[in-house]
């Protein structure tokens, strides 16, 4: 191993969402001096726009910090700053394969809680190095020997290992770092042998095309060789190689251990893989690394532009998409209503919206997504069984001997106060429970088999709301059951509009009905004539609403000083048109689609 | 305070009627707030101080019945003021109190009477408003207080629909589920019904909040709809310069606590805005069809040289077929496209985006 070998370190920041992974990047940022003052705003890393404003991580990001320890070296630290969401554990799952240790952040007034679980087993797979790190040291409510107990206890982890910290006010971060420095191993891997790099994710730049991340486990990337894709053999010349600092940083030449990024004129979007691994030309590797798990969406829709001659801009923008978004999978497809399309798989439905809103708003389009849809399993009387997760394929009832939906196992760890409340909205849920634990005297961990129809829709929502934002909820996904399904149709002014169509559980249809009857009538802003809302099963009408004539503006006045503020409201209901579709005759907005997931049942 | 604030106008129209070349006035219209409050001598000296000349086609004042005097009347007649729109907004007793106004329906009732007499004996116009809509009217009490308000025969009005600003009395009424505003369909139905009462009581609309008799439109806002050149005067007030450029108004306490001789650099009563050609083209269209004659043929050749308007339109004319109309006249909404003015815009606004070149030259 190298001098410069040894003194790297490559981790990345897990937890539960919220519990302060960003936060305390930003300090690590600031001690490596990475930003000026004037630069500097809160969660750094979170460079998208959608995060700033949701205040989440969606993506992974990378970024090496040189750090003086108190032995006098420089050391380089890569560390990846990962997100705590549920939808987005793919991020973390590739990020993990590329480090040899993890910060598993536990934040010290809300303990272990269900995602602080599932992404230590992430790190335990990969056997990581894991340092727990308990976090919000400063708040009145924080409680080290509670939290202390629970790394032992539930994690398993040795609980003197514990560092305390505050990422908000920096307190432990020095130690922290001494600490990444002492307990996690510099990588291993030989610079003089075959390169393998992992590809682990990859973006597309405007100016110079396809940017790809990679973990380099073995050999030297440098600048002007040639590289093979090794999943199709594909051969590129290395333009650029660098690490990732806030920018990219070109550094001529990779080792083995170290993480960065290669440019390579790449041309052909699709010769790009998540997980694919990258080789020299000249001294090959014989075999690949083993890559990534693959990815299993939940969740289906189809994303149809608003002006349908836009589909081909549509395709070009979700093929750059999917390059930073290794979880999102299409296919073609194509709608009465809406033209063509593509029907894309989702790991949720933050998921979901966040490639919806990253299509709006990195490639300035106007879209709508359908309905979306968890993938059901088909026993017809006739040929063989098959998968579906279009409504518009649904067979005529008549046709199937059986259909099943998608199970999950849920895993949500409550303070007991809330159990009643909890236990209640599973049921309702359709969940069984299969196991309960005390894990102490205040804290439960529940177990639930539960249709994962009903955990999409609005379950965590829910379930936040009955245990005032202390419950905790993971999930995986078990297998298939026996359902009773029924297409519902809605009807806008009389027409089916093939994109709002869903399967639904026969008990829960009429409700579901109702309520999105209901959720369309605010949904769709009123048009020149009365727009009648229905849902239909099987051609008899469930449930209706009425969405009256547009107002007339009759008597609004006028005068020389209105002209801009007239001018600028119109401007206003303009960008808000644009975002519509037609559809028959009617102007369907682009929340109508989506809010029917966000319907509440009535009763 | 007043006599501050006429000095403001008149330093104001000093420094705005350099920059505006058109020398004499066609018409003057005095309305905002209340001109009707300054004492006659002010209003004399404001006149002198913009010279007016008195033979202006068209000199409107705006009033509040409640202070419409004879002094008053005396006083426009000698300043050569031949046009008082005066704002009662109901003739029903209730709603009258409701809205706070000062004037009850009595006081309204006299104070037209007084109009009528003022304006009979010359050439001169009046208008009246009446709002629609207001918490507690009903389909049949909206419709008394309509068919009151014609029985006075003014030669000119407009009528109004309630529209709930935040931050007034009115707003918090609603919010605060006071006050409950009319039910939508009858208003909806009052509306219907109304209109067809004004027109056979032989009333032109000639504007969407406007109606006359034959001849006897606001010369003066039919500059505005028409998308004229204006000079405005105080604090808020825009004035369209030229075709490309317009004045946007400052504040109320910028423009009374301002040193005069720094005003004369401009910055305190005005600021620039620089319209491109879309702007021009937008306002064009939404304020002319505000009015009944709509875009004429010389207007839409202007606008729109190298494009063929039934082309250009077509989506449009097809989405909103019966109201509106593209003939050799020009491009125009009839009486029950005028209701849809907002909603046809904004139509209009999101085909010129997709099809017209605001780059072609003109
Ligand atoms: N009081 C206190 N608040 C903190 C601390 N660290 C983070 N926070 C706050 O906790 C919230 C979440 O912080 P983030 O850093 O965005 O958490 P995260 O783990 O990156 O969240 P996700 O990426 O969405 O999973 C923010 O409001 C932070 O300001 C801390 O040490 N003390
Ligand atoms: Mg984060």
């Amino acid at each position: 191993m190298s001098k410069e070998q040894e003194k790297v370190r490559n981790f990345c920041i897990i937890a539960h969402i919220d519990h302060g992974k960003s936060t305390l990047a930003d300090r690590f940022l600031e001690k490596a001096k990475m930003v000026t003052e004037r630069d500097f705003h809160n969660q750094m890393l979170d460079s998208m726009d959608i995060e700033q404003e949701r205040g989440i991580t969606i993506k992974s990001q990378a970024v090496t910090i040189n750090y003086e320890a108190a032995d006098g070296q420089i050391y380089r630290l890569n560390l990846i700053d990962t997100p705590g969401h549920v939808d987005f554990s793919y991020e973390v799952s590739r990020a993990i394969t590329s480090c040899e240790g993890a910060l598993l952040l536990i934040d010290a007034s809300q303990g272990v809680e269900a995602q602080t679980l599932s992404n230590m087993y992430l790190a335990m797979e990969h056997d990581l190095e894991i340092i727990p790190v308990v976090n919000k040291m400063d708040l009145p409510s924080a409680d080290l020997e509670r939290v202390r107990e629970q790394v032992e206890h539930d994690l398993g982890l040795d609980g003197d290992l514990v560092y305390p910290i505050s990422a908000k006010t920096g307190l432990g971060v020095d130690e922290l770092l001494e600490g990444i420095v002492e307990w996690i191993p510099a990588p291993t891997g030989e610079s003089a042998a075959p390169a393998q790099a992992l590809i682990f994710d990859s973006h597309y730049d405007a100016y110079r095309g396809v940017v790809i991340h990679i973990r380099l486990f073995q050999g030297t990337i440098k600048e002007g060789d040639s590289i093979l894709l090794m999943h199709n053999g594909s051969e590129y010349k290395v333009e650029e190689v660098g690490h990732f600092r806030l920018r990219l940083e070109r550094t001529g030449v990779l080792h083995a251990g170290d993480v960065g990024y290669i440019i390579a004129g790449i041309k052909v979007i699709s010769d790009i893989r998540v997980g694919d691994t990258i080789t020299g030309k000249t001294n090959p590797a014989k075999a690949p690394l083993p890559g990534f798990r693959e990815v299993k969406p939940v969740v289906f829709s189809s994303i149809y532009p608003v002006d349908t001659n836009q589909y081909e801009e549509l395709h070009s923008a979700i093929d750059k998409l999917k390059l930073n978004d290794a979880s999102l999978i299409y296919e073609k497809d194509s709608s009465a209503a809406l033209g063509f399309g593509f029907r894309c798989g989702f790991l949720g439905l933050l998921h979901l919206e966040v490639v919806q809103e990253r299509l709006e708003r990195e490639f300035g389009l106007n879209i709508v997504l359908t309905s979306p849809s968890v993938r059901y399993h088909i026993n017809p009387q006739k040929g063989e069984a098959y998968y579906l997760d279009n409504p518009l394929n649904f067979p005529e009832p008549g046709t199937i001997i059986s259909a099943e939906e998608p199970y999950i196992t849920a895993a949500i760890i409550t303070p007991t106060d809330f159990l009643g409340n909890i236990m209640t909205l599973c049921m309702n849920k359709r969940g069984v429970q299969t196991h309960m634990n005390y894990l102490d005297e205040k804290r439960v961990e529940l177990r639930y088999d539960m249709p994962l129809a009903e955990v999409l829709f609005d379950f965590y929502d829910k379930l936040k709301s009955v245990s005032r934002g202390y419950a905790s909820f993971d999930y995986e996904v078990k297998g298939y059951q026996e359902t009773d399904l029924v297409k519902m149709d809605i009807l806008v002014n009389g027409e089916p509009v093939d994109a709002l169509s869903q399967l639904v559980f026969r008990q829960n249809a009429q409700a579901r009905g109702r309520g999105i009857c209901k959720k369309l009538r605010e949904e769709i802003p009123r048009q020149q004539f009365k727009i009648p809302i229905q849902a239909a099963i099987g051609g008899s009408i469930v449930a209706r609403e009425t969405i009256s004539a547009l107002r007339k503006d009759v008597t609004a006045k006028c005068y020389g000083g209105d002209i801009t503020r007239k001018k600028k409201l119109l401007e206003k209901q303009k960008e808000g048109k644009k975002r519509m579709k037609m559809v028959g005759n009617v102007e369907l907005p682009q929340s109508a689609f989506l809010s029917v997931l966000r319907t509440d049942d009535e009763d | 305070m007043s006599g501050r604030y006429i000095d403001r106008l008149i330093l104001q129209h000093e420094i705005l009627s350099r920059e505006f070349s058109t020398g004499e006035y066609g018409t003057i219209y005095l309305g905002g707030g209340t001109p009707s409050l300054l004492p006659p001598k002010e209003l004399e000296r404001l006149f002198r101080g913009l010279s007016v000349t008195g033979r202006e086609e068209e000199i409107t004042l705006e009033v509040n019945p409640e202070s419409l005097t004879d002094e008053l009347l005396d006083c426009c007649t000698s300043l050569g003021i031949n046009r008082i729109s005066m704002g009662i907004q109901s003739l029903n007793e209730g709603i009258l109190k409701k809205m706070g106004r000062l004037a009850g329906r009595e006081d309204n009732l006299r104070a037209i009477d007084k109009l009528r007499r003022w304006a009979g004996e010359m050439n001169r116009s009046w208008s009246i408003d009446l709002i629609f809509g207001f918490p507690g009217q009903s389909e049949s009490s909206q419709l008394t207080d309509l068919d009151e308000f014609l029985a006075q025969n003014p030669p000119h009005f407009s009528l109004y629909q309630l529209t709930v600003e935040e931050d007034t009395l009115l707003y918090r009424n609603c919010q605060e589920n006071r006050w409950a505003l009319p039910p939508e369909e009858e208003m909806e139905d009052a509306w219907e019904k109304g209109i067809v009462r004004i027109e056979s009581a032989g009333y032109e609309r000639y504007e969407i909040s406007s109606y006359c008799r034959e001849g006897l439109r606001s010369r003066h806002n039919m500059i505005y709809w028409n998308r004229g050149i204006w000079l405005g005067l105080g604090a808020g007030a825009a004035s369209m310069m030229n075709v490309n450029h317009r004045f946007t108004g400052t504040t109320w306490k910028r423009f009374l606590e301002a040193d005069p001789s720094a005003l004369v650099s401009q910055g305190d009563f005005y600021e620039h805005e620089y319209l491109n050609r879309r702007d021009i083209l937008i306002e064009k269209i939404m304020m002319c069809l505000r009015t009944r004659r709509g875009l004429s043929k010389e207007d839409l050749v202007s606008l729109f040289p190298k494009d063929k308007p039934e082309v250009l339109f077509a989506d449009i004319l097809a989405r909103w077929k019966g109201k509106i109309i593209l003939d050799r006249e020009g491009l125009r909404l009839n009486s029950v496209g005028l209701d849809w003015h907002s909603a046809v815009m904004v139509d209009i606004l999101l085909d010129l985006d997709k099809y017209f070149d605001y780059n072609t030259p003109l």
